[in-house]
């Protein structure tokens, strides 16, 4: 639209101004025929038409000019309004969805809270059910063990008692093996004894003959004067001859 | 010279005079070749027995003129025989006079008809009587032996 009126006044413009040079023209034709005819228009006129064309035009373009430029400014406020109305339209529109947005958004948060609520609320619920059937099942599992341990105590204590009498058994055969042992080490120590005893006394018996022999040696050794040991002497010869030693 | 070797053997009765004239035998031996001029009794003067001496001094007399070879000769059967003489071994109780030892080898001479050299060893323990050893063979004939049976 503003377009269209630009070029409205442009082509106003362009005929005043064919206008005028049409009129100069003739003035020019007039005045050539003039002094042709020596009709003479005055130079005064002249002047005067002109200045007041220019004048005209000069007035006719300002005029132009402040008429575009109201127009221009008065459809650019107007467009300025329609924009300003326009945006205010759509940020009221935009303000409404995010509205609607922040609505929606807060429906939803809503609803996943709701949902996340209820689906704690269910998973705390069936954990609570789970504890309870896990507790069941460890009063089940107790009970059983409280039964197996009864068992394994009865078992323990037959197996036990059973062991003892095989313990006692076993010591009792041990303690005999181990008297018999000790009876046999008694009398074999017994036995070594009167062995050491018999021998000692042999050795204090070979003693004593010992002490009496050198006794008797010594004794009758210093008694023999040197005629009888030379007497003696001859007659170790005399048996070495009979026992053939020579 | 026979006799004078036979009379040497003669004085020779136990182990000691046997040891005692086999050292007598070899400085006689070691003094032979010195001073071949000089008599071999007058060089063994002092330096062995007198009677040992005196028995050189008779041979020298008796043979007038014995070289240095045949007395070297006469030392070696000297040594010989005393060598081949048996001993007898006896342990006896008392310390022997001299006329006993000789009684005990008149005994021996009797009676196995040969001299012997006695080897006489003094050993109180045995009380009295003798151990005798014989070419290897031994006895025990002393009272203390005796004395010990009786308590066995």
């Amino acid at each position: 639209m503003q377009e269209n009126q630009i070029l409205f006044y442009l082509i106003l413009i362009f005929l005043n101004l064919l206008i005028i040079l049409i009129l100069i023209k003739i003035s020019k034709k007039e005045k050539v025929e003039i002094k042709n005819s020596d009709l003479e228009i005055s130079q005064k006129l002249e002047s005067f038409l002109k200045e007041t064309v220019k004048e005209e035009v000069k007035n006719l373009l300002t005029e132009i000019k402040k008429k575009i430029l109201d127009e221009f400014s008065q459809q650019q406020k107007e467009q300025i309004n329609v924009i300003y109305q326009k945006a205010s339209e759509i940020m009221d529109e935009q303000e409404k969805e995010i509205s609607v947005f922040y609505q929606t958004l807060k429906e939803k948060r809503e609803n996943l809270e709701k949902a996340i609520k209820k689906e704690t609320e269910d998973f705390i619920y069936s954990l609570l059910k789970e504890k309870e059937t896990i507790s069941e099942k460890i009063n089940q599992i107790n009970k059983a063990l409280e039964e197996e341990k009864e068992e394994i105590v009865k078992e323990v204590r037959l197996k036990g008692e059973s062991l003892v009498e095989e313990f006692s058994r076993k010591i009792s055969q041990v303690l005999n093996s181990l008297f018999e042992e000790v009876k046999l080490k008694i009398f074999k120590k017994e036995e070594e004894i009167e062995n050491y005893k018999k021998r000692k006394l042999a050795e204090i018996d070979k003693e004593i003959y010992r002490i009496i022999i050198d006794v008797s040696k010594k004794t009758i050794g210093k008694s023999i004067d040197i005629s009888t040991h030379e007497k003696l002497v001859m007659e170790a010869l005399e048996k070495a001859k009979e026992d053939k030693l020579f | 010279m026979e006799k004078i070797l036979e009379k040497l053997a003669e004085k020779i009765i136990t182990k000691e005079d046997l040891i005692f004239i086999l050292e007598q035998i070899e400085i006689a031996k070691d003094l032979l070749f010195k001073q071949p001029e000089i008599f071999l009794s007058e060089k063994l003067k002092g330096k062995v027995s007198e009677g040992f001496k005196r028995e050189i001094e008779n041979l020298e007399k008796k043979e007038k003129y014995i070289s240095v070879a045949e007395f070297s000769e006469f030392f070696d059967r000297l040594k010989e025989t005393l060598l081949k003489t048996p001993i007898v071994k006896l342990e006896i109780a008392f310390e022997p006079r001299e006329s006993f030892i000789l009684e005990m080898r008149e005994w021996f001479k009797k009676n196995l008809g040969k001299r012997v050299i006695l080897d006489i060893f003094v050993n109180s323990k045995i009380v009295g009587g003798a151990k005798i050893e014989y070419q290897g063979k031994w006895k025990d004939y002393s009272l203390a032996k005796k004395i010990e049976k009786i308590y066995e």
